[in-house]
């Protein structure tokens, strides 16, 4: 891009740093609305800065209910869909090969454009490593990242029954852990692939699968075909990414354990 | 609790420094994208000539179309659920809570030292921008500007009248009209009389300063 001009450049940096700047590894007014629905005493424990009562009223108006459940609502509920779009734009989910277009554009290295979601992910990955099963949610990720990118309910069910077997886990130990990676509660994304509904006599709907730290690594796809007919399968997602930063934690944990 | 305290200011300053620098009116990518959501579609040559810088080479344009979800042919449309689509639709979420006085002072009276006038109004800040804009277009710019002020007085007005009141030929008005359409500053009603857009209606003083 040897005729783009150096405003140009900075425009489209600016953008991709404002972007970033909104991410919940960065901000924690986004972290918080990301992570709601939480217990109040929970929150107050957790984000010690929002105590004042004049946070509390510009968070408000943020849309977040600080009652004994704090919820979101209004904006925070728009940032927080925002954020899972932005965590697959900037991790090439959303589409393939932005991250390397967006390297040609601003004239960056791609290595050093920030990655709000592989930022995220290893700030809970680093979290995850003191929870008390943390070989079993280590592993189930591992083994989630290494999997081939579509699997059937079946696949995963055995997966994870694999898990809950080899670490022999209780069913309340096995239920938080699948809680942490994967969650169960599902929400309908409208038509990802564009052109999906045209006319075509099929189309797909796709639900994304949110953990309680947002790992968005389930997306859970249906197809519709002729007479209605629906198939439906699991993408496995942010497999690279979550790949390097296991391999990352693990790799610094290890030296933490082997210096005592 | 002051450490704590700073520490949300801190926090609340990036966040909303964030939400500023997306907006239409301090970003030109962001600015492209929001024109051409605001009109649906866009004829390719006005995207063009508005946004050179972005159109004209090829390999620019199709990192944009692939990077945003932006479909370049005749006509210039964003592809819905792309990232500029969705990008364009938070913009519109930051636009209403910059709009909300309550919000902007709250907000205001921990950030005075680096708003000392106060957080900006982003959409009436949107609104100044498209109008230097339109004053500035070439040829056409200060009818456009006559036009425009004219139908903000009168609140409604069909082309006759302005014809009659303006005295500038009846082609012309129509090229202007054309032009506050497109910068979203006018809209057509049923009986093909003009009115200014609601943001204008709300923020009409702007005009005094064009």
């Amino acid at each position: 891009m040897s005729d783009m001009s150096t405003s140009m450049k900075d425009h489209l940096r600016n953008l991709v740093s404002a972007l970033v700047n909104l991410s919940p590894s960065r901000n924690i007014i986004s972290q918080l609305i990301l992570l709601l629905p939480r217990d109040l005493r929970t929150i107050e424990y957790s984000y010690p800065e929002i105590s004042s009562p004049e946070a509390k009223e510009i968070l408000a108006q943020l849309g977040v209910r600080l009652e004994n459940t704090v919820r979101r609502e209004n904006f925070a509920n728009k940032l927080y869909e925002f954020i899972h779009k932005l965590f697959d734009w900037l991790d090439d989910e959303l589409v393939k090969n932005v991250r390397l277009n967006l390297a040609k554009l601003t004239g960056l290295n791609i290595d050093s454009l920030p990655n709000p979601y592989a930022e995220w992910a290893e700030l809970v990955l680093r979290k995850i490593v003191h929870e008390k099963n943390r070989v079993a949610l280590i592993d189930l990720l591992r083994k989630l990242s290494e999997s081939e990118e579509y699997c059937s309910e079946r696949d995963l069910q055995t997966l994870l029954n694999e898990i809950r077997k080899k670490f022999k886990l209780n069913p309340a130990e096995f239920e938080e852990i699948v809680q942490i990676c994967i969650g169960s509660e599902e929400e309908r994304i409208e038509s990802l692939k564009p052109g999906s509904y045209g006319y075509s006599s099929e189309y797909f709907e796709y639900y994304l699968r949110h953990s309680e730290y947002h790992l968005d690594i389930i997306l859970h796809e249906y197809r519709y075909s002729a007479f209605y007919h629906k198939t439906d399968y699991y993408r496995l997602r942010h497999r690279n990414t979550l790949r390097e930063i296991l391999r990352r934690v693990n790799v610094e944990e290890k030296s933490k354990y082997e210096r005592g | 609790m002051a450490e704590g305290r700073q520490g949300f200011v801190n926090h609340l300053s990036n966040f909303v420094n964030a939400l500023i620098h997306l907006a239409p009116s301090r970003n030109y990518i962001t600015q492209f994208l929001y024109v051409v959501k605001m009109n649906g579609s866009l004829d390719y040559e006005i995207v063009e000539e508005a946004f050179p810088e972005i159109v004209k080479d090829e390999n620019t344009r199709d990192a944009f179309a692939r990077i945003f979800g932006i479909s370049f042919s005749d006509k210039v449309t964003l592809e819905r659920n792309g990232f500029g689509w969705v990008l364009t639709e938070f913009i519109d979420i930051i636009f209403k809570l910059f709009e909300n006085a309550d919000f902007r002072s709250k907000v205001g009276v921990l950030l005075r030292d680096e708003y000392p006038e106060g957080l900006p109004n982003l959409v009436r800040e949107w609104l100044e921008v498209r109008l230097k804009g339109l004053a500035s277009v070439p040829e056409l710019g200060d009818d456009a500007v006559k036009v425009l002020k004219e139908i903000v007085r009168t609140e409604r007005i069909k082309v006759d009248d302005l014809e009659r009141s303006l005295n500038i030929s009846r082609g012309r008005i129509i090229e202007c009209l054309r032009l506050l359409e497109l910068y979203k500053l006018v809209n057509k009603e049923y009986d093909n009389s003009y009115r200014p857009t609601e943001e204008l209606q709300r923020y009409h003083d702007v005009l005094e300063g064009i």
